[in-house]
Formats: C-alpha cells, structure tokens, sequence
C-alpha cells in the first residue's frame, strides 16, 4: 500500500465541440446510454430487470452504452442522469398488462402517481427518486422505464414461467430500445401501454 | 403534555426496514421503551443449506443491496476458514478496496441523505435538495464514485459475483484502474467538502458509555477486513470464538434477535472502530476527525454520524492507495490452494459500515453447506438502541409528544441500522440435525 502515486488524466484539460473542459467521466468513460437494471432476483420476478440486463451483457452492448446493476437502489437513476447520462430502466413493472408484457414510457411521464412514502432506503419508492429529480432539476426526459408485467414477486429464486416463456421476445424488445434510444429515438415504435390506474414500480425498487 | 401518555411511531422513516417505536409513560415516568423489529423473517441460513459453497458468496451478497460486498467478504472469509485457504496479498488487497466503495457508498447514503436531512430542519432529503441542491447533488457524485470503485474493481456495481476461495474470478485492466485513479482525483473536494459540512452541524447531547466490540485487522490496518474481536472491556476473542464475546437472545417486541455483550449492552460500527482504532486512521481521517471535533472515547450515539464521515474520508484515501498499489502491478494473482478440500466449519468476519459481520459455515465432504449461521450488525446495535432510548427519554419527558417522538427516531437513525438485515431466522434446524 505504498506505491507512488499515479493520476494518469491529471491535467489533460481535454476539451468538448463546444469549448468546453470535459469532465472525468466524458473524458475516461464515454458512456452516453446507461442501462439500469434493478430488482431482486431472490424474490421472483422482481429480478426481471435484473436479469435482462444481465442477458443484454452478455450479448454485449453498442459502443456508447453500459450496463449498471442498481439492486434495489433506484437512486442510481439520478446518479446517472447527474453525470449527463440517458437513462434505460429495466425493472419490473405492474401496469396492467398480461405476465411477461413489456411497455415503456419516459420517466417524467406525468401518469407517474406521486411519491407514496416518506424516503427510507431499500424502501425508496420511484416517484419519491422522480420527485427528487425534479427538485434538482436533474432531466428525467432523458430517462426512460423499460417495464416488465410480472407474474410472482415474492420470496424464491427464479422467473415465473409466463415471464420466462416471454424471455426472448423481453431480451429483443430491450436490446432494441438500447439501439433506438442510441439513435436518438423513442425505445419502441409502438405507443407506451396506457396504464389503466397508474403505474406501480415493482416491490424491489 | 401530560403526565400519562403513549407514543407509537409506525415505521420509522430513514432506516432500512420496518421497525416501530413504542413509548408508554405513566405518571410522568417511562414504563416501557421499546423498538419493535416487525419484519418478516427472511431465512437467510436455510437458502444456503444444502447449497455448494461456491455459490454461498453469490447467495449472501443479496442479502442487502447496501452490504453486499461485506457479506460476499464475510462469506468468502468462512469458506476460506473452513477450507484452509489463504489467499495473497493483492487478493486481500483487491478485496479490501471493493469494501472501501461500499463503505464509502453507505455512509454517504446515510450522512447525506437519512441524517443530515434532520440536521437541516427538513422532513427528508427532497425538502432539503429545494433548499441546498449543491448539498444534494454532492452527495449524488460520491455515491456514484463509490459504486464506480466496486465496479472496477468485481465487474459489478452492487452484489458481486466475483468472490471465490482463494482468489477473485474478475479482476480490473489496468485502464480501468488508471480511470478509476482519475476518478478519486477528481472526487478530492467534494470529500473535503463533506467534512467540512458535517463539522458545521451540531449533534445532541446524549452520553452513555456502553461496550464497544471491533474485528481487529491482523496488520494493523483499520478495521475492515476482520480479525480478533477486540472489545473496549480489554478482552479480545479469537474469531471462532465469536460466541463467547457476543450472546444472543430472543426478545417478544423484536422478529430480531437482540445481543448483549460482557456485561450489558453492545455498540458495534463507526463510532466503536474510531473509539478503538483511532490510531489506525490515516492521516487526512484523522485530521477530519479534528475538523469534526471528535476524540476517541466517543460515548454519544448521536456522533455515529460524525464518525461515519471520518471514515467516509479513511475510505476514500484508502481506496487512492490501494489503487495505486494495482497501478503498479496490474497482473491478477492466482487463487490459493485449497488445504482442506473435505469442508470443515469456518467462522468469516468483517466490519461492514454498521459493524461486525459474522458468517459461519459447516461444510460437508461433498463440499455442500451442512449448516450456516450469520450476525448482523444490526441485531448486536438493537439491545443498545433501546437502552439509549431508556437512558435519554425520561430527561425529556415534559416536552411535547411530537418532539420525543423525532428524538426517539433520530435515536434510532443514528446508529444506521439496517433492520431487514437484522432479521432472519432464529434458531435454525436443518432436517437431520443430530
């Protein structure tokens, strides 16, 4: 633990088209899109998000977008958003749809119910991290759920059989809303789900 | 208010999980004091039973999204105990940076966004982010960096999956690790910052001296990896002896079980490590320490908080050394031997943010996991969270209902507990048991 110190970027002073000096994370880490999956993948479907991210990993992603893993944390959304990300949130989501069913809908969709509880910590609710965002002005336009109906979110290993059957066409489905969300499109060419009711984040987030 | 009343505060906010507090006073005096622990059991050891230990880290890391990586550690540390394996130094040191991103990760989350809305006068952090945003978004770019480091360092920002005996399955490149360098770098002020924002707040007043308990490293680094318990009493307890220094107890109000230690209660956590390792600090903490007015010898819950952004900074300086000793040699290091490969029963330890993490593991010759027990910080903070509780109220009795209530909360709340954590099964038998 005695090595001399190494700061590789000190002082590069790179600077952006506009003049600008880029920071550490546009200069080292040219992310623009981060695929967010959160959830539990002990309690059932509630991983779906997790999962999927995970599968579009493995498949590996275009240049400009990276996975990151949030657990149960949906305030990685902000954290991202902050650093001047797109967000894609994978997460499952009670919407009204059949089990396995995807929808998506930008994250500063006023259909979003408001925040339901005061701020806890693995117990931190989306619209309360929504609300958030919107008090620091942090731009939700940018993100976007990428929702998944589940079937079973309770304790145990594994996807339910209706999302699992639903597995190739989820993984397809999110592979292409990287790709158009990169090209500056909306995830899908389809209209979002209305959400009869609302939207309900699943228990993980 | 009057000289007979009941508060109840259902689920109190800014902690993780449900708990409530119950206070009964009669004729002015407190009759009962309790913190109810009224999450469901989550079964924690039998999800492991009958399981290859190979896979035991990758199962405990999802026990909770804020201490995945210390019970990934703690879990790797018993199979490692139990197996014989020692693994080499970059291993422990690749190992102990990832602990220094959670560290750094948990108690910004906490500081920031449970504590310090209090300390400002507002009802939770969205209040408190209208009024100061820059405070707010500080917070946001640490806890950012400190999931960066655990994503350099184990493929995986939170719950890892790199963990095996004797070695590590992802190890970083070294770009990664020079991007990682540039990252700390560019964190500097807004860890400076953060020390000098929590030197700005003042902490109630409420001394109690209670026994401390810390897992020592063996090298004389901070506390973090594990090691002999060391307890403020003077006695220390080898690790496989952890029963001896901690003993547990099943309460009615509590789906918890609660600890107690030589003689009473037991605090585990920030404020015990900076009591008993002050001098194991590195020099820019300990000049936080300074800046945060704090010596060792701290007896206050409250400065829990306090203490937790000293080692936000240790962490944080930590994580720059530990960085640079990669940087100078990148190449990942071979898994250890296994000396044992027929099992055993192993004890691992680690001092996770909240505290002592213990996990103990009976592994069968077809390397399959026997039995497992696992000690929460949580659950040895309880017992001490109420008897604060009973020390402190009654000088406040007098005062408004609403305004004992949010003491009793920010009571709670100081020590950082993390209740679904705490609560899992109590007495487990395996189907058969002898």
């Amino acid at each position: 633990m005695s090595a001399a110190c190494i700061v590789p970027y000190a002082g590069r002073a790179a600077l952006a088209a506009d003049g600008r000096r880029l920071t550490v994370d546009e200069e080292i880490d040219p992310v623009v899109l981060s695929v967010v999956g959160i959830g539990n993948v002990l309690a059932g479907d509630d991983g779906a998000g997790v999962e999927l991210a995970e599968a579009l990993e493995r498949a590996g992603l275009p240049p400009g977008a990276r996975v990151r893993q949030a657990g149960s944390d949906p305030l990685v959304v902000l954290e991202e958003l902050e650093a001047g990300r797109q967000v894609l949130l994978l997460d499952a989501c009670r919407f009204g749809g059949k089990p396995g069913a995807m929808t998506w809908m930008r994250l500063d969709d006023p259909r979003w119910p408001a925040a339901a509880s005061p701020l806890s910590l693995h117990g931190l609710d989306l619209p309360t991290v929504f609300q958030l965002a919107r008090t620091l002005h942090l731009p939700l336009e940018k993100a976007w759920l990428l929702g998944v109906q589940p079937a079973a979110t309770l304790g145990g290993r594994g996807l339910s059989p209706a999302v699992a059957n639903a597995w190739p066409h989820l993984v397809d489905g999110a592979h292409r809303a990287v790709r158009r969300l990169l090209d500056g499109l909306a995830p899908a060419d389809t209209a979002p789900a209305p959400a009869a009711g609302g939207v309900a984040a699943s228990p993980g987030a | 208010m009057g000289k007979t009343s009941s508060i109840a505060v259902h689920h109190v906010t800014r902690v993780e999980g449900h708990g409530n507090i119950v206070i009964d006073l009669r004729d002015g005096r407190l009759a009962r004091c309790d913190l109810e622990i009224v999450e469901s059991p989550r079964f924690f050891e039998v999800l492991l039973k009958d399981r290859p230990y190979e896979e035991a880290p990758r199962i405990t890391c999802r026990i909770c999204g804020i201490c995945s990586v210390g019970h990934a550690t703690a879990s790797v540390h018993a199979i490692e105990a139990a197996l014989g394996v020692k693994p080499g130094p970059r291993t422990r040191g690749l190992r102990r940076l990832n602990m220094c991103g959670e560290w750094l990760q948990s108690h910004i989350l906490h500081a920031y966004f449970l504590v310090a809305p209090d300390a400002f006068g507002a009802s939770s952090v969205i209040p408190l982010a209208g009024d100061h945003p820059d405070v707010v978004t500080r917070a946001l770019r640490l806890k950012r960096l400190a999931n960066e480091i655990c994503y350099t360092v184990s493929g995986r920002h939170v719950m890892p999956i790199s963990y095996q005996a004797g070695g590590m399955s992802y190890w970083p490149t070294l770009p990664e690790l020079e991007a990682m360098r540039a990252r700390l770098e560019a964190a500097r002020p807004d860890i400076d910052a953060t020390v000098d924002l929590f030197a700005t707040l003042a902490w109630p007043q409420a001394e109690r001296v209670v026994e401390c308990l810390v897992a020592m490293d063996e090298d004389g680094a901070y506390p973090m990896m594990g090691g002999t318990l060391h307890s403020s009493t003077g006695k220390t307890f080898p690790v496989r002896s952890y029963r001896d220094a901690m003993h547990e107890y099943l309460v009615e109000h509590s789906a918890s079980k609660h600890v107690k230690g030589q003689d009473g209660t037991l605090r585990v956590g920030a404020l015990p490590r900076f009591n008993l390792a002050y001098d194991r600090l590195h020099p820019r903490a300990q000049l936080a320490a300074q800046k945060l007015n704090l010596a060792p010898g701290l007896t206050n819950p409250f400065l829990y908080t306090a203490a937790q952004v000293v080692e936000a900074v240790q962490a944080f300086e930590e994580a720059v050394v530990l960085t640079d000793a990669l940087l100078a040699d990148p190449s990942p290091e071979d898994r250890a031997p296994i000396a044992h490969p027929r099992g055993g029963d192993g004890v691992g330890v680690c001092e996770v943010p909240r505290g002592t993490l213990i996990h103990e593991y009976d592994i069968g010759a077809d390397g399959r996991i026997i039995r497992a027990n696992c000690i929460i910080p949580t659950g040895q903070n309880l017992a001490s969270i109420e008897e604060d509780m009973r020390a402190f109220i009654p000088a406040i009795v007098e005062k408004p209902k609403a305004e004992i209530a949010h003491f009793a909360e920010m009571l709670v709340r100081a020590y950082d507990p993390c209740i679904s954590c705490s609560v899992h099964v109590l007495n487990v038998d395996f189907a058969g048991d002898e």
